[in-house]
């Protein structure tokens, strides 16, 4: 046996002891942990620094000429009522030029969730808002976030430097990419800035692409040539002119021939029924719909990204009458922007449609029309409302009113196998008593804005949740269906909310709610402490059953379902209590409700996010074993997320 | 909103149809006036002879003649009674047309019931319309 001088012993003893040390020095910073613990040297609390508590207070500093090129771009963001600015550092002189106007900025922990941040703020005000970048791995960290808001149709502003036109083709330094091949498809507009003096004109050109037409993400990117160049005097900038000289607020109106047939065709059909979309939201059509729905009678059904543009208990709701569906004879889509094909709504095989949106090129898309209506759709529903006579449907309100009941007591049967399943928290079970907690006690059922996230847990969520004022629900990831923006979402409406802009306005400073899952909250989970910096007071619900929703068709496949499984009993609660926040894990079905009281009681008292860690099992999903099992959906309505 | 619709008449005065629709596969509608049936021949793929699928299936097409669904959702069974089979694991629905001979309503009916099946699949057995109907897992 070989000698170790080293140890003075043999080689399997010096094996031994450096193993020994191994596992001494791993074991030091534990014990320096647990000493500081119990030695009355207790780790910090979170703490918000100061800059960011008292923001709101810091003076603004008197921008005038000269100017950088990122002034004068921050300053018609200002004068076109830019809402908000949600970031990671990088671009550096625009988002400091946007800040120094006193837009109100927001910095997060990953561009992409600022991204989804600033796409979920626009969905429930209906205001511009944008996300920064920095150019490279900044930028291309919101691609997954431009392409859901592109098929949200967001007008989102995506704002992301670039390296200076000097060093073009070059890699010098870091962070080189050509940006706008990478948006083609996602965006509605897109221009890489060149000449420093055309800065104000782009900026007029975003802003015309933002507030017309149907809506979508707008992408300018800035090399530095542009941010950083100099304007002595307004007269270095090219095409100088107001925001009322380079755009209209002009809107298409409906053609009154056009009118006249939709009103023929609503008088033939016994079983009518309009479905309120995207654009219903951003042209403000709310009243309108509700006018002439109420005018006609006629029931309305909602679908898009965003909800509550036509209450959840309005009398003339469909939104919860699934079953309902297949009986329409007439289908209006108003606002209808992300299409669905042939067979994915529920409307039958002899229904006839009718489409209104403010652009002809779309209308016919996927689904064929009976007829198209190219308007505004604040103003078709106005001149329909005028001409169209006052209709009775009664019948067909009676149906409905008969599928709304099947659907509540179906929602009621889930519950109560949810709430016999004692040994994990079912999603039937969250669904109801968040519900019931949100629009069936002490607070009003219309205060609380929600971001309906997730994926298995929402195919529950969903049927329970209502939007009774606009902007009341967001929809998720819509049609992109990413995992994940979720706390990203949270972000962008507490903030929002905080702010009370928009349709958030009367319920200025409240809680909101964000659903989500455990995989999701692996994405954007680190916002939780975005929230907690800026006091923003959201509770978090995250549906744990330690694997992805995608887990169940694989359960049965040894080598193909370990890729869809987590560790069990993962403590996010813990990790939102790290990060600023509080947590809550629950455990049981009767845990539930408590925990949101308290978890509400901490949003109120001290604006700041909860985590309620909800420990389900993946088995829920498995309907033989756990009935219902995983949920499937009809669109459009409550369920709907894909259109 | 049938895509690719093609149609022939064969030697004995039957008919058929197929076409793209709510399936990933192409649907057959075939029409025999001698016996007085139209049917869409293996409609569902991969079902279980003895499956709640099967069971589930077989019990909501039986209840579209229900006395408590509206006319227009209705199969009036002294006009046109449905039925199910499954051969091989291909169920087949089928429409005895019976009363008034009406073939127009009888089509109409077999078309929406396929149609509401489909719906009935995507919202209750998502194992099964994410295997066989195409429908996406998310």
């Amino acid at each position: 046996m070989s000698q170790d001088p080293a140890s003075g012993g043999s080689r399997r003893s010096f094996l031994r002891a450096a193993a020994a040390g191994a596992a001494a020095a791993a074991a030091v910073p534990r014990a320096n942990a647990a000493a500081q613990e119990y030695e009355g040297l207790a780790p910090a609390d979170p703490k918000i620094p100061d800059e960011i508590a008292g923001r709101a207070s810091a003076p603004l500093p008197n921008i005038d000429f000269p100017m950088t090129g990122a002034d004068v771009f921050a300053r018609t963001c200002r004068a076109e009522g830019l809402a908000a600015l949600f970031c990671c550092p990088g671009n550096y002189e625009v988002i400091h030029a946007i800040a120094d106007q006193g837009i109100p900025a927001y910095s997060g922990r990953n561009e992409g969730a600022m991204a989804s941040a600033a796409d979920a703020f626009i969905r429930v005000t209906g205001e511009v808002a944008a996300c920064s970048g920095t150019e490279g791995p900044g930028f291309t960290n919101m691609i997954g976030a431009i392409a859901a808001a592109n098929s949200c149709r967001t007008p989102m502003l995506v704002l992301a430097s670039n390296r200076d036109l000097r060093g073009e083709d070059s890699e010098q330094g870091i962070q080189m990419l050509y940006q706008q091949p990478l948006t083609d498809g996602i965006k509605k507009y897109g221009k890489r800035l060149i000449l420093p003096s055309r800065v104000h004109e782009y900026a007029a050109y975003a802003f015309r692409q933002l507030r017309t037409g149907i809506p979508g993400p707008v992408h300018l990117d800035f090399p530095k040539e542009v941010a950083v160049a100099r304007f002595r005097t307004a007269r270095d900038i090219a095409y100088n002119v107001e925001k009322d000289r380079y755009r209209t607020e002009s809107r298409p109106g409906p053609a009154a021939a056009d009118i006249g047939k939709a009103v023929a065709l609503i008088r033939q059909a016994q079983r009518p029924i309009i479905v309120s979309s995207t654009g219903v939201f951003y042209s403000r059509a709310w009243d309108a719909l509700r006018a002439f729905a109420e005018h006609a009678q006629i029931p309305v059904v909602e679908s898009g990204p965003t909800r509550g543009q036509f209450p959840d208990n309005h009398p003339l709701t469909a939104s919860d009458a699934p079953n309902a569906l297949p009986s329409a004879d007439l289908v209006l889509l108003v606002g209808q922007y992300c299409m669905p094909t042939v067979g994915e709504y529920a409307f039958g095989p002899d229904a006839r449609y009718i489409r209104i949106e403010p652009e002809g090129g779309d209308i016919g898309r996927n689904l064929p029309i009976d007829l198209g209506i190219v308007s505004d759709e604040r103003l078709a529903l106005e001149a329909l409302a005028e001409a169209c006579p006052k209709l009775a449907h009664d019948p067909w309100l009676n149906e409905i009113a008969t599928a709304r009941k099947a659907f509540l007591a179906e929602n009621d049967r889930y519950y109560g196998l949810g709430r016999g399943y004692t040994d994990a928290v079912h999603p039937a079970v969250i669904a109801k008593e968040l519900a019931d907690f949100l629009y069936r006690g002490d607070i009003p059922p219309d205060q609380t804005t929600v971001v309906s996230g997730g994926y298995g847990i929402a195919r529950y969520t969903r049927r329970w949740l209502q939007a009774n004022r606009v902007g009341q629900i967001c929809n998720g990831a819509y049609q992109y269906g990413a995992i994940g923006p979720d706390v990203g979402y949270a972000v962008g409406v507490a903030a929002a909310v905080q702010s009370g802009i928009g349709p958030q306005a009367a319920h200025r400073g409240h809680p909101i709610v964000c659903i989500t899952g455990d995989a999701g909250f692996g994405f954007t989970g680190m916002e939780v402490e975005t929230l907690a910096k800026y006091r923003m007071p959201a509770v978090i619900i995250v549906y744990n059953n330690n694997s992805w929703g995608t887990w169940y068709p694989a359960r049965n496949e040894a080598n193909r379902a370990p890729l869809h499984l987590f560790q069990e009993n993962l403590r996010y609660d813990k990790v939102a209590e790290g990060l600023g926040g509080h947590g809550e894990y629950v455990c049981t079905p009767e845990g539930f409700r408590p925990a949101l009281e308290r978890a509400w009681k901490v949003a109120e008292a001290e604006s700041r996010p909860t985590v309620i860690n909800c420990q389900a099992k993946k088995d829920f999903w498995v309907k033989e074993a756990y009935e219902p099992g995983f949920l499937g959906k009809v669109e459009p309505g409550v369920m709907a997320y894909y259109h | 909103m049938f895509l690719e619709f093609e149609e022939r008449a064969g030697r004995n005065g039957d008919w058929a149809a197929e076409f793209r629709w709510m399936l990933p596969r192409r649907l057959r509608l075939v029409a025999d006036p001698r016996q007085g049936r139209l049917a869409c021949p293996d409609l569902l793929l991969d079902i279980a002879a003895r499956s709640p699928l099967r069971a589930a299936i077989e019990e909501f097409v039986g209840g579209r003649h229900a006395e408590d669904l509206p006319e227009h959702r209705r199969i009036d069974p002294t006009r046109a009674k449905v039925a199910c089979s499954l051969r091989a694991r291909r169920l087949s629905l089928a429409l005895q047309v019976t009363g008034d001979q009406d073939w127009a309503y009888a089509t109409g009916k077999l078309v929406n019931l396929v149609h509401e099946l489909v719906l009935f699949l995507n919202m209750y057995w998502t194992d099964y319309a994410h295997r066989s109907l195409g429908a996406p897992q998310e």
